[in-house]
Formats: C-alpha cells, sequence, structure tokens
C-alpha cells in the first residue's frame, strides 16, 4: 500500500485574451475517484490539461505529493486519458505500448511485463501484434486506457474515457477505474451521468468555467441525473460552490 | 540501452513509416541518376559533307573522346611554350577567323582548304589535342587573343579580371592584401577535368535537392504529433518533453545525414565510373573557374563543398524540425522550406551593400556552390581572416545549435490549446 497523495490546486484560472474559461478553483483531492460532470463547454477539459501540465493556467499552482505541475516529478506521477487520444496507426499495440512505457521512464524489461500485463487487463492481448490501423473505436479507448496505467500513476487523469465503448466494454472499464481509485487520484471527467454514478466517490460539478459543486455522491444519491440538471437550473443563481 | 536510445528507434521508425520519406528519398536517388546518365541517353548524328554518312555518337562519347585527347597534355604547365603549339596547331582555324572578320573568305578558298584531305585529318587531329586548352585559354583572354596570346600576357588576363572582381565586390585593403599572400601561383598545369568539374558544378544541385527532401520529409516530425493528438500523451509523460525532443532531433538528424550519404554518393560515384577522378583529383581548381584565387586542387574544392553540404544538411533537419514545432502544421512547414530554399538561391543582392551581400552570400545555397570560390570575399580583420568556406564550417554548426536550442524551448513550452 502507497502513501496517500494528495492533488493541491490552489486558486487557478485560465484566460485567453478577454475570455475567462475557467474562473477561479481551488481543490485539494486525495486518493479515490472524482468524476467530474459538466456540459459541452464548461470548461473541464481546459482544468484537465492544466493538471496535466499541457496547458499553463494563467494564474494559480498545481502540485502532487509537493511536485509542482512544471517538473518531470510531477509527471512521473501522472496517468493521461485524453478526449481525442491520439495513436500511431503503423505501429502494433504492443509497440505503443512500449513506446509511451519508454517516454515514461520504464526501463526495457518493465515495459515489456507491464505492457503485457495491461494488454491482458483491457482483453487486447490477442490483437496485440495487429497494427493500430485495423482497430475499432473501443479498442483504441482500450489502448488508450492501458497506455494510461502503464506507469501505475499517482494521479490519474481520464477526459471523456467511456466515449466510443459499448456496454460490455463500459462494464470491464469501470472495474478497471475502481480498481485504480483504491491507490491512486482518479478523475474522471465525462457528461454521462451513469458512468459517475457506478465509479465515483465524490463528484466536482462546472458550469461556464465555475466550479459550482463539490461533494460526497452519497449527498446527491437518489437521483443524480435529476441532482445534476438541479445544479444547471439554481447552481449559477445561487453563486458560489455548495459543499 | 538508454531511455533516449529506445526513444530515438522508435522515432526513427516513425519517419521511416512515412510513405513520403521513402518517395522523397527514391525521387531524389532517381533524379541524381537521371542527371549524371544523362549524358549517355542524349544522342547527336553527324552527316559527313562528301559522302553523305550519318554517325550517331552519344553527348558521353564526345566527352570521352575529348578527354582521351586532353589528357595527354595533363600535368603540361600553361606556359608558352603550351601556347605556342596550341596557336600552331590552331594556326589553320585562325586565318579562317581572320578571313571571316575581315568578309574576305570566298567558296573557292573552302573549298581549296577541304581538297587536301590528308592534310586535314592530321590539322584535325593536332586541333583534337589542344582542343579543350584552346577553348580553357579561349574563355580567359576571348576570341581575339587566343591565337596570339603568350603566357604573360594569359596571366596578366586572368589577373586583370580578378582585379575587376575585387572592385566589383568592394574588397577592403586588408582583403586584397590577404589575397596577394595566398593566391594560386602562377603559371599553373593543365589538367582534363571532366569528373571533378562535373561534379563539383552539381552540388547545387544536390543542395536543393537535399533541402527539399529534407523539408518534405522531417515536416511532419511535431506537426504530426499535433495533428494526431499523440503530443497531449507525449508532453505530459516523464521523458516528453527533455528527452523526446532530444530523440527526434538525433532521428532527423541522422536521417538528414544518411540522405546526403546516399543521394551524394550515388552522384560522386555515378560521376566517378562515367568520367574518373583519378588522373585529375589534383588539378588546379582553376581548371573549372579560370579566375578563381584559391590555391585548391579540384579534390580538395569536392571536398570542402561535400563536407558543407553535410554541414547543410544538418541545418536544413532542424531548421524543419523548429518549424513543424513552430507552426504546427507539416504543409506550412514544407511551404517555408520550398520558399526558403527557392528565395536563397535565387536572391541576388548588390555588392555595393557589402555587409547584406556577403551575409546572403553565406546562406548554403549561395555558399553551397562551385562558383562560390570566385568570392574573394573574407570574414574577420586586422590581418585575421577566414574565407567564405571556412566561415560555413564554423557558422553551420553553430546555427544547427542555436536552432536545435531555439527548438527546445519553443518545444517545452508547447501548449494543447485552440483544437
Amino acid at each position: 500500500m502507497r502513501e496517500e497523495t494528495n492533488l493541491c490546486i490552489d486558486n487557478i484560472t485560465k484566460k485567453y485574451q478577454d475570455r475567462i474559461v475557467v474562473e477561479p478553483i481551488s481543490l485539494k483531492l486525495t486518493t479515490g475517484v472524482y468524476g467530474l460532470l459538466g456540459a459541452n463547454g464548461a470548461g473541464k477539459t481546459t482544468l484537465m490539461r492544466m493538471i496535466c501540465g499541457i496547458l499553463r493556467p494563467t494564474s494559480g499552482q498545481i502540485s502532487l505529493a509537493g511536485e509542482p505541475v512544471t517538473s518531470e516529478a510531477y509527471r512521473a506521477m501522472l496517468g493521461y486519458l485524453s478526449q481525442d487520444f491520439g495513436y500511431y496507426p503503423d505501429f502494433t499495440g504492443s509497440e505503443f505500448l512500449l513506446y509511451m512505457a519508454a517516454l515514461k521512464g520504464l526501463s526495457k524489461p518493465q515495459a515489456r511485463e507491464k505492457s503485457g500485463e495491461l494488454l491482458k487487463l483491457v482483453g487486447l492481448a490477442e490483437q496485440s501484434r495487429k497494427r493500430i490501423k485495423t482497430y475499432s473505436g473501443g479498442m483504441k479507448q482500450r489502448l488508450g486506457i492501458a497506455q494510461a496505467l502503464l506507469n501505475d500513476p499517482r494521479l490519474l487523469v481520464l477526459d471523456e474515457p467511456t466515449a466510443g465503448l459499448d456496454p460490455k466494454e463500459r462494464v470491464r472499464f469501470r472495474d478497471l477505474i475502481a480498481r485504480a481509485g483504491k491507490s491512486s487520484i482518479v478523475l474522471l471527467s465525462t457528461h454521462i451521468v451513469s458512468d459517475v454514478e457506478h465509479i465515483a466517490d465524490s463528484i466536482l460539478m462546472m458550469k461556464t468555467g465555475k466550479l459550482i459543486y463539490q461533494g460526497k455522491w452519497e449527498e446527491s444519491r437518489g437521483d443524480l441525473e435529476q441532482f445534476y440538471l438541479e445544479q444547471f437550473e439554481d447552481g449559477a443563481e445561487k453563486g458560489g460552490m455548495r459543499q | 540501452m538508454s531511455q533516449l536510445g529506445i526513444l530515438y528507434q522508435y522515432e526513427m521508425k516513425k519517419i521511416l513509416k512515412r510513405k513520403m520519406t521513402w518517395i522523397a528519398f527514391i525521387g531524389a536517388v532517381l533524379i541524381m541518376l537521371i542527371v549524371c546518365y544523362e549524358a549517355l541517353l542524349n544522342n547527336y548524328s553527324e552527316t559527313n559533307a562528301q559522302t553523305g554518312e550519318s554517325v550517331r555518337f552519344s553527348a558521353y562519347d564526345r566527352v570521352i573522346q575529348r578527354g582521351e585527347q586532353a589528357e595527354k597534355l595533363n600535368g603540361r604547365l600553361i606556359d608558352d611554350a603550351l601556347l605556342k603549339e596550341m596557336q600552331t596547331a590552331f594556326a589553320a582555324v585562325a586565318s579562317q577567323e581572320t578571313m571571316l572578320e575581315n568578309g574576305s573568305m570566298t567558296g573557292t578558298m573552302i573549298t581549296a582548304v577541304s581538297e587536301n584531305e590528308a592534310m586535314e585529318e592530321k590539322l584535325a587531329q593536332q586541333r583534337r589535342l589542344y582542343d579543350a586548352v584552346y577553348n580553357y585559354v579561349r574563355g580567359v583572354v576571348g576570341n581575339n587573343k587566343v591565337h596570339t596570346v603568350d603566357a604573360a600576357a594569359f596571366y596578366d588576363e586572368r589577373q586583370r579580371t580578378i582585379t575587376a572582381y575585387e572592385d566589383t565586390e568592394f574588397l577592403t585593403g586588408g582583403e586584397r592584401e590577404y589575397w596577394r599572400g595566398h593566391e594560386r601561383q602562377t603559371p599553373y598545369p593543365y589538367y582534363w577535368d571532366q569528373g571533378p568539374s562535373i561534379m563539383l558544378a552539381c552540388i547545387k544541385t544536390l543542395l536543393a535537392l537535399l533541402a527539399l527532401v529534407i523539408g518534405m520529409v522531417f515536416s511532419g516530425v511535431f506537426a504530426d504529433e499535433h495533428m494526431r493528438k499523440t503530443d497531449q500523451l507525449a508532453l505530459c509523460s516523464r521523458h516528453g518533453r527533455g528527452m523526446l525532443y532530444r530523440a527526434k532531433l538525433l532521428a532527423a538528424v541522422t536521417l538528414g545525414v544518411a540522405a546526403t550519404f546516399i543521394v551524394g554518393g550515388v552522384t560522386l560515384v555515378s560521376f566517378g565510373i562515367l568520367y574518373g577522378y583519378g588522373k585529375n583529383w589534383n588539378a588546379p581548381l582553376q581548371m573549372h573557374l579560370e579566375t578563381s584565387p584559391y590555391a585548391l586542387t579540384m579534390g580538395e574544392a569536392i571536398v570542402i563543398m561535400l563536407v558543407l553540404l553535410l554541414l547543410s544538411a544538418l541545418l536544413h533537419s532542424v531548421l524543419t524540425l523548429v518549424l513543424s514545432a513552430w507552426t504546427k502544421s507539416s504543409v506550412a512547414t514544407m511551404s517555408l522550406m520550398t520558399a526558403y530554399i527557392l528565395g536563397t538561391v535565387l536572391i541576388s543582392v548588390p555588392g555595393q551593400l557589402r555587409a547584406l551581400s556577403q551575409s546572403v552570400s553565406l546562406l548554403p545555397a549561395q555558399l553551397v556552390r562551385g562558383t562560390a570560390f570566385c568570392d574573394m570575399r573574407l570574414v574577420g580583420g586586422a590581418g585575421h581572416y577566414l574565407t567564405n568556406w571556412q566561415t560555413g564550417m564554423l557558422l553551420y554548426p553553430l546555427l544547427t545549435l542555436g536552432l536545435a536550442l531555439l527548438g527546445s524551448l519553443l518545444y517545452r513550452r508547447w501548449q494543447i490549446s485552440g483544437r
């Protein structure tokens, strides 16, 4: 069991010229699965990109276990699956994972062992020698999840990870996330409420760049979908963040 | 193997798996093969006026025949003795030219000259032997003086042209003094120089072709990652910034050097097979460029140009990567590289604007060409000077390093936005 890790987000904002995309957000996340909900354009992806260090906040600080987001040590603890997961069509599934493992700093033997293990876990062991261009959308998504898990990340950021998965794959994916959430911080962005319902311990809700709700899933148990819609009808008017 | 080594292997694989890479490399090799072997493909026919027989021969055959004769004079100093022999062999031509100039030659006279076939054949043989020397001397002194010039007048005429260059290039007193101490001493020997000469003339084609190939092949190194959206995965991984950049750089540089060796090697070997270098590798550079002051042999000049070609390939490889990282578009990168090559090949700045003109002359497309050995402008001062090619040898690696650092800064600050 590894020691608990904290993700500290301190007053971060993102502006593009005069347009504010993310208003000041401060959060402290510990081990567990967090569902980030919000409509399209709410600022979820921008927030996640800032947490992954691929988009610089206009102001504020982000750190993981005391390491700033700009450091190599931060990136070494991070696993990320982006919304539009990119891949190399001429690489095989296995080659892709070995390449990503090298980027994540795994030695060759470690990379072989870990990629073999993950390919089995996501059900791609038999297709691992086929080129990615022959994979279906669901297979590519599973490969994306496998690459995010290669370095046993302490912070796993998943942006719309269930897009393109069929119901069976979605169930398998939820199990994977739930397992990862026992020892890592998992931040899961989606607008599919049922995904969050089944996996998340806590919920974060965004609307037009503001974090309008942060709380435990139990608080909203009953009808999360109804609760989600309520936040969008009332949250902004009430102002501030509910906790 | 280190992490860098593993990433390097994958980056090589990515580039080599692109169809564009193979199309560009194979295309460049084929173009150079056509350039090299074109002389074999061009056929001419000559009809004997008296017998009416038509004889077909290739441009290559003609060059080889000329070379076989001309090489008999290899190593002979261009002095009064050689000039006299040449002028004797061409005496008949001289009288014909004089008569043509005076407008006094008639059909009867031409018939009279051609009647004595045995005599004509003997004269023709003599002329073939001295034909290359004749053309060389005529290139320096012109049609009017070629039949009468002596060695002193020949070298004086050459020196006058060099001095005229010094004036048009606005050389300083220090530069003129430098050249008086470093220029080719006279008299120098004559050599038939077809192989090295054609190789030296081909360098500028090689440079432009390689720069275009490099622009095409490496334009996607960073831009494709952005287009495929794999950049976001790389940039948030441990080695996705510093080490990945170095791996991409190394892969591009390796393939840029490999392309230069392959395309340059094919050209060098092809001309070697066709014309040979052995007999005239040590010929003075002045066999190719009569008015060049450089005291270099043809072989030395070729080696210098090939080294500059290699350094330019490195520079262009890194430049393409930086453009790819900056524009995040392979089409934009290719367009910029094409515009850069065409622009720098065609640009011409008047000599009066000395600093600008000389800076432009140091660009690869201007410097990596045989005729760059005619440029007498120097870099430096106070008695310490570097010639343009020496400057290029120092400047190109420094520029490459500077661009690599600039690209690194650009890549480290890479932001995922605006998709």
